[in-house]
């Protein structure tokens, strides 16, 4: 290709130029995805009601560094994964994303903390360890559809990047919410009921996303 | 005017664009241009590469416009759509390696027949095996070959990336070469 034919691809472009309306700013793209989750509360509300006994779960060290871990890596996960479909916002995703992943990592680290201390067995049945998963992963479906389509209408640089932190995110989020209506108790149950969710949701989902924004891009 | 203010300049410029102004839009990548240029340089070892480059940098700023916020600066956006654009390109000419599909040229077996030239100069075998292509591919190797475009031109107007024209672009090679073989046969 020459000089002339790029010159001349610029004014082909100009030609072309059709008015596009803006993505929504990285704030409005989080409150979208907090919003679709704040709808989930809402059914969890007056569906099931809240955990009335949560305050007091919080009495055990573990269990309060494990949410506040999980509320983090969501806040932190869906703003890395946002950001990574927004040109020029390396330094704000992998910053985020760093938070997401510390904090993810400490909430893993707090249940282990948790069954070493209380036992594997503390808490309840393991039949609650796969209802509780159940009810998580579909509590993701909402935010992750949310996140993707989001990404859908960015431009992704990296578009594995980009998916996995969201979904680590979005996978989070869900985790909290099912989180707040479970009477359930114990390190191995916040481990394998929600806090596990998001690096599931990451695992499976990362790819397919990915695909589809790299489809979407082309 | 410097580089703070050039860049304010271009953020304005973009954000025009975004509503539609053309005349601003050509003024502002006429403007980018040797910065993309530099920046495409500083990456890339062949510099044989790089006008091509510098194309599908340009035609993904197009394609991103939308994500540009007014209120953001314009430079870090562009920088990083540049440079992504940039390692795109060498990752997909690492996997190419030996198959040209650039469309400079394109090495079509000798006609056996005696040649009359039907519509666009084409041999009637070669027109007629162009015809049978399916439709996206033929409109890929048509443009390229037959109009001239260069590759970014001819995936603007396909409305595709530059790498989704090629990958169409080589199959129809590959099949018109296949057909104008068995034809010689």
């Amino acid at each position: 290709m020459t000089p002339s034919s790029t010159e001349g691809l610029i004014r082909e472009l100009a030609r072309s130029l059709e008015p596009v309306t803006p993505r929504p700013s990285l704030v409005a793209s989080f409150a979208i995805v907090a919003g679709l989750v704040l709808v989930e509360v809402a059914y969890i509300a007056f569906a099931f009601g809240f955990n009335p006994h949560f305050k007091a779960m919080f009495i055990d060290g573990w269990f309060g560094i494990a949410f506040i871990g999980l509320v983090v890596a969501s806040i932190c996960g869906a703003i890395a994964g946002l950001s990574s479909a927004e040109p020029g916002r390396e330094r704000l995703r992998n910053a985020t994303a760093i938070a997401a992943g510390a904090a993810l990592s400490a909430t893993v680290l707090a249940c282990g903390f948790g069954i070493l201390r209380l036992g594997v067995g503390y808490g309840v049945a393991p039949t609650a360890d796969w209802s509780c998963f159940t009810h998580t992963i579909g509590f993701a479906l909402l935010p992750v559809a949310g996140f993707t389509w989001l990404m859908m209408r960015g431009w992704v640089g990296q578009p594995l990047v980009g998916a996995a932190l969201g979904l680590v995110g979005t996978g989070a989020m869900a985790a909290l919410v099912s989180e707040l209506a479970c009477a359930a108790w114990g390190p191995r149950h916040l481990l394998l009921g929600h806090a596990g969710v998001p690096l599931l949701v990451a695992a499976l989902g990362t790819i397919p996303v990915a695909l589809l924004l790299r489809w979407r891009a082309h | 005017m410097g580089e703070p203010e050039a860049e304010a300049a271009w953020g304005t410029a973009m954000a025009a664009a975004q509503r539609g102004d053309a005349a601003s839009y050509e003024k502002l990548l006429a403007e980018l241009l040797p910065e993309v240029r530099r920046l495409v340089r500083a990456r890339l070892f062949d510099p044989s590469a790089v006008e091509d480059v510098v194309q599908n940098a340009l035609l993904s700023i197009h394609r991103a416009r939308h994500t540009y916020r007014p209120e953001r600066p314009f430079g870090p956006w562009m920088r990083a759509i540049v440079r992504n654009a940039t390692i795109d390109s060498y990752r997909q000419s690492r996997r190419r390696s030996q198959r040209e599909v650039g469309g400079d040229t394109i090495d079509f077996l000798p006609d056996p027949r005696p040649v009359t030239p039907g519509e666009g100069g084409l041999s009637p075998p070669l027109a007629k095996a162009l015809e049978e292509l399916p439709t996206k591919q033929r409109e890929a190797v048509r443009m390229i070959q037959i109009e001239g475009l260069s590759v970014a031109e001819a995936a603007l107007r396909a409305g595709v990336s530059v790498s989704a024209l090629k990958v169409r672009a080589h199959r129809g090679y590959r099949a018109l070469r296949t057909r104008l073989q068995e034809v010689s046969e």
